[in-house]
């Protein structure tokens, strides 16, 4: 088991209503897991996968990743979870903009304290991996969308995580590209890497081996 | 990692090169204006700093009530109280008395050199140790006619290559025709030194010359003593300061004694109710402090912009929080990126400073070289850079590193309440700060230009001072000035016995019929003829000049106005007067005319037909034809005084003279008032461009939805004009308080009216609004597609 939540609650006070964002979440994932969470605007997927990603605080319930129980860790601890086991893939590619593909590649190893010699090896790997070492030099914007993507995925797969959350990771791509990009996660899957991707097309949650439904940020169960 | 944050803060640097342009002007500005500060504070601090004994050497003031409760402070002491310190006081260690002498000429092949030395006791040498690279000062002890010169005297007077010569043994001729023997060759004095001096000659033979001065009544020298070692300055001040009250035989005196370290001597140079309060220190303080606030205002620019900028970052900072980095990583990014532009804006303040070097020294009358820059003082600038950047950067850096990764990956989250607040709450700062500015140096500009307009009771416009030389007030002055009246340009002449704008020869001997023998009332004194008033043009406001044709009037004076207030005359014509050798009445009353400086009232005094005491001559020459004057003058005094230099001064450059620290303030703060004004607009703008940028979007809808252009400019800058106009609101009383403190030191001073604070205000709005009119018209005439279309 890779994770555990149970009775997960996230809200926000609105002119004096609670407005439920989670409502009574209970999710477990195993490893090598690959999960899709659907459902309509608004419904808590991307706060679900905040959650889960330790970006986002929840009001009231349990979460515990790898035997520890999040809610109760520190920032500095908390980071440390993410930055060993946890990889993020978002929709809008989230890259810097100053940095070069290489470097972008690079970052999550910096702050992991790789020493040099290891962080060359690790991003030539990525490189290599997904074909880009011709374009190790290229900033963001001299790439198309899919080719960002892939950059993206390049650095959140670089550090070595267990999991990779990734935010509707097809949402800004034509459907060739986002074809592709679902290849590439169907085969890190089948590595052993778990995945959770949050999406609104079928076709992609066909990818995974389960779908949470969830509507007004509660799981819908068939 | 490290290499990555250069990596990243270059790019970006060169990605938003006009923000960071402006980031770093602004630094360069604010650091440039500190530098030059910081050099001229040093420079200043410097000043009798060289001695090496540090305070046991003190310079002796005297200390004289008068009526009222006052005292007057001297610079000036008895001879004799040299005697009695060295004799009866064991916390002197060595005395040394130093006349005030105007400049000296030297015979020389062709002609003269001029030359500044004193008369002095040997012991001047002892207590400053100003070393000698020829002969010494021992054998001043044992001959009076001797005299030791500096390097520099010696490289006049013997030649370049005086060093090859054996000139110890060598005479020297004054134009007097007196001959010294030179004994000695000192090493040039300190540039920062107070006392300066080409070459000495014993005191003895002063007093030779002037047997008068072994009185106690003529308080005439310099008097510097040396502390045994282990004495505080207060101790010894509160044994001494009875010495002249002790021991003066003739008569009963009030007069204290009380000593100033040497090396506060240039800062501290005021005296109020006899005891320091202030001087040159006060405009050390007001420009280190102007340093301080320039630059605080280029540390908040950097902050508002950097926190404006936040939403750019946000991003990032979202991203890298998301892979793994912590707070604290963030933040040295962040900080690294404030310490860089920092730096650069170092640099580039170091340029501006080696060009602006020479024009400031030109203005502050320096000799700031680039020898300045030491390694010590380059290790201070750079760790003082790190530190300012460091200060600038660690507001943005917490508040960047603090923001969520969630909000900031969408975006969101940066338009915060209280950070809006923070910004707006520094850019009022801001303007406070630069409001004080304008506001002072308005105020400082109208008090120096009072004091350079004002009618100080005559015209000191075409008036000349000249030296007397050899002629003999009582005799052959009367063939001179005959004979100069006839020359074209002379208007008029007459002869004084000290300079006009600075008398400093003052009595309480004067009795009247009704004096009050209890209250002691000092008058100043001028010694003169009938032509005084006509020379001068002072008025009278009652009763006669003086009367060449009447022998009596030797004996009769001229009070002014307020002399006739401190004798309590209602009728002051024809009443009984006299003092010293004379006895008889007041025949005239002029107007109060401002004789010194116009940071002390109006002294009562007094005008003695008096020509045995005279010794100079004012002469009033016609505009315009100036030059001619001074050739017949020149070609006049070579008649009278064959042989002798001629020296002459203008009274208005005196009077210039005066108020040189004014004029310099004045200059200072003017051109560091248009720099803090330059940082600020820098703030504006960018702020201004930030929060248009902001707002593009609801411009853009409110354009489509009918806005004309006028009403989105008033809607923008209305939020900034408020800000202004608080800042202003806040600025006046603060500025007021400074600036009537300074106002204190004038005796004579502008009144603070509302329209000063005004007009100032006034400008500041009047440049804020025409940045902010140029961002938001620039926003306001953007085609509303292009906004719209970016969401």
């Amino acid at each position: 088991m890779l994770l555990q939540i149970k009775d997960l609650f996230k809200w926000v006070n609105s002119g004096g209503n609670r407005v439920f964002l989670l409502n009574d979440i209970d999710l477990t994932v195993s490893k090598g897991d690959f999960i899709s969470i659907m459902g309509p605007s608004g419904s808590g997927k991307t706060t679900l996968l905040n959650v889960i990603g330790m970006l986002d605080d929840f009001n009231e319930g349990e979460y515990t990743f790898l035997d520890k129980s999040v809610h109760t860790l520190k920032e500095k601890h908390r980071a440390n979870l993410y930055k060993e086991y946890i990889g993020f893939v978002f929709q809008s590619y989230h890259l810097i903009d100053e940095l070069t593909v290489y470097e972008n590649i690079e970052t999550p190893l910096l702050y992991k304290k790789h020493s040099r010699s290891e962080r060359k090896a690790l991003v030539a790997d990525m490189l290599d991996r997904f074909n880009m070492v011709g374009k190790k030099d290229l900033l963001p914007s001299q790439l198309s969308g899919g080719q960002q993507q892939l950059v993206g995925i390049a650095r959140a797969l670089v550090a070595n995580p267990k999991l990779i959350l990734a935010d509707e990771p097809t949402g800004n791509l034509n459907s060739k590209q986002g074809t592709e990009i679902m290849e590439v996660f169907k085969t890190l899957n089948e590595e052993g890497v778990t995945i959770i991707q949050v999406t609104h097309s079928e076709k992609n949650a066909a990818y995974g081996s389960r779908i949470i439904n969830l509507l007004d940020g509660r799981i819908i169960y068939n | 990692m490290i290499r990555n944050y250069f990596k990243i803060a270059f790019r970006l640097f060169k990605k938003e090169k006009r923000t960071t342009l402006t980031n770093i002007m602004g630094m360069a500005l604010g650091i440039t204006c500190s530098i030059l500060i910081y050099l001229w504070v040093q420079d200043e601090l410097q000043y009798n700093d060289f001695v090496k004994n540090g305070d046991s050497v003190c310079y002796v003031m005297t200390n004289h009530p008068i009526t009222g409760g006052d005292i007057k402070t001297w610079a000036t002491t008895p001879q004799p109280l040299k005697a009695v310190l060295e004799e009866k006081y064991p916390v002197v260690d060595k005395v040394a008395l130093l006349s005030w002498e105007p400049p000296t000429n030297f015979k020389i092949e062709n002609g003269f050199l001029q030359q500044n030395g004193n008369y002095a006791s040997p012991e001047i040498f002892d207590i400053f140790q100003f070393p000698f690279v020829r002969g010494g000062h021992e054998e001043l002890y044992n001959k009076t006619k001797t005299i030791v010169v500096s390097e520099r005297f010696a490289s006049y007077y013997f030649g370049e290559n005086w060093n090859a010569k054996n000139i110890i043994g060598e005479f020297i001729t004054t134009d007097n025709e007196d001959s010294y023997e030179v004994v000695g060759v000192f090493k040039n004095l300190p540039v920062h030194s107070t006392l300066q001096f080409d070459f000495i000659i014993p005191f003895a033979e002063k007093l030779n010359k002037n047997p008068w001065l072994n009185h106690w009544g003529n308080f005439q020298n310099q008097m510097y003593v040396q502390l045994v070692d282990g004495i505080s300055v207060e101790e010894a001040n509160n044994r001494i300061k009875n010495a002249i009250i002790d021991n003066r035989p003739d008569e009963a005196t009030t007069e204290e004694l009380f000593l100033q370290p040497f090396s506060e001597t240039y800062l501290y140079s005021n005296f109020e109710g006899g005891k320091v309060a202030g001087g040159r220190i006060e405009y050390v303080r007001i420009l280190s402090v102007a340093a301080i606030l320039i630059l605080l205002l280029a540390s908040i620019n950097f902050m508002n912009l950097s926190t404006a900028r936040a939403a750019k970052r946000s991003k990032e900072t979202g991203v890298r929080k998301t892979l793994g980095a912590l707070k604290a990583n963030l933040r040295v990014q962040f900080l690294i990126e404030s310490v860089l532009i920092t730096g650069f804006g170092f640099i580039m303040a170091m340029g501006i400073v080696s060009v602006l070097l020479p024009e400031f020294n030109a203005l502050t009358g320096k000799d700031i070289g680039l020898a300045f820059f030491t390694p010590k003082f380059i290790m201070m600038l750079v760790a003082f850079i790190v530190l300012l950047g460091l200060a600038s950067g660690i507001y943005p850096a917490f508040y960047l590193s603090a923001l969520k990764p969630t909000r900031s990956l969408t975006g969101g989250g940066v338009h915060n309440k209280n950070e809006a607040f923070f910004r707006k709450a520094l850019m009022v700062f801001q303007f406070i700060i630069t409001m004080v500015m304008i506001i002072g140096a308005t105020s400082v500009y109208k008090q120096v230009s009072y004091i350079q307009n004002k009618n100080i009771g005559f015209d000191r416009e075409n008036l000349v001072e000249v030296s007397m030389g050899d002629i003999n007030p009582t005799g052959n002055y009367q063939a001179y000035r005959k004979e100069l009246l006839e020359k074209p340009g002379i208007l008029g002449v007459t002869p004084i016995n000290q300079n006009i704008l600075d008398i400093g020869n003052s009595t309480s001997d004067p009795e009247w019929d009704e004096k009050d023998f209890n209250e002691i009332t000092s008058f100043t004194i001028m010694c003169t003829d009938p032509d005084f008033l006509s020379t001068t043009g002072i008025r009278l406001k009652e009763g006669r000049n003086f009367n060449r044709a009447m022998a009596i009037d030797t004996a009769n004076f001229i009070i002014n106005t307020a002399a006739q207030k401190v004798m309590q005359m209602k009728d002051p014509i024809g009443k009984r007067l006299g003092f010293w050798d004379r006895e008889g009445k007041i025949i005239g009353v002029i107007e109060n005319v401002h004789i010194n400086s116009l940071h002390v009232p109006i002294e009562p005094f007094i005008i003695r037909y008096d020509l045995p005491m005279t010794s100079k001559l004012l002469v009033r020459v016609e505009a315009n034809k100036t030059t001619q004057a001074i050739a017949s003058l020149k070609a006049l005094h070579d008649k009278f005084n064959p042989g002798k230099t001629f020296n002459y001064n203008f009274i208005s450059d005196m009077y210039k003279g005066q108020y040189k620290s004014e004029l310099l303030i004045k200059d200072m703060v003017f051109y560091f008032t248009i720099i803090a004004i330059l940082i600020s607009c820098l703030g504006l703008l960018s702020l201004v461009t930030y929060t248009t940028n902001q707002r593009a979007k609801e411009i853009s809808i409110r354009k489509v939805l009918g806005a004309s252009i006028t009403t989105i400019l008033r809607l923008l800058s209305k939020e900034f004009l408020v800000l202004i106009i608080l800042s202003m609101v806040i600025a006046v009383p603060i500025a007021y308080y400074f600036i009537w403190g300074w106002l204190q030191n004038f005796a004579y001073r502008i009144t603070l009216s509302w329209v000063l604070f005004v007009i100032s205000g006034a400008v500041t709005i009047a440049i804020a609004i025409f940045i902010i009119g140029m961002q938001v018209l620039k926003a306001a005439n953007a085609n509303p597609i292009k906004s719209l279309k970016t969401e």
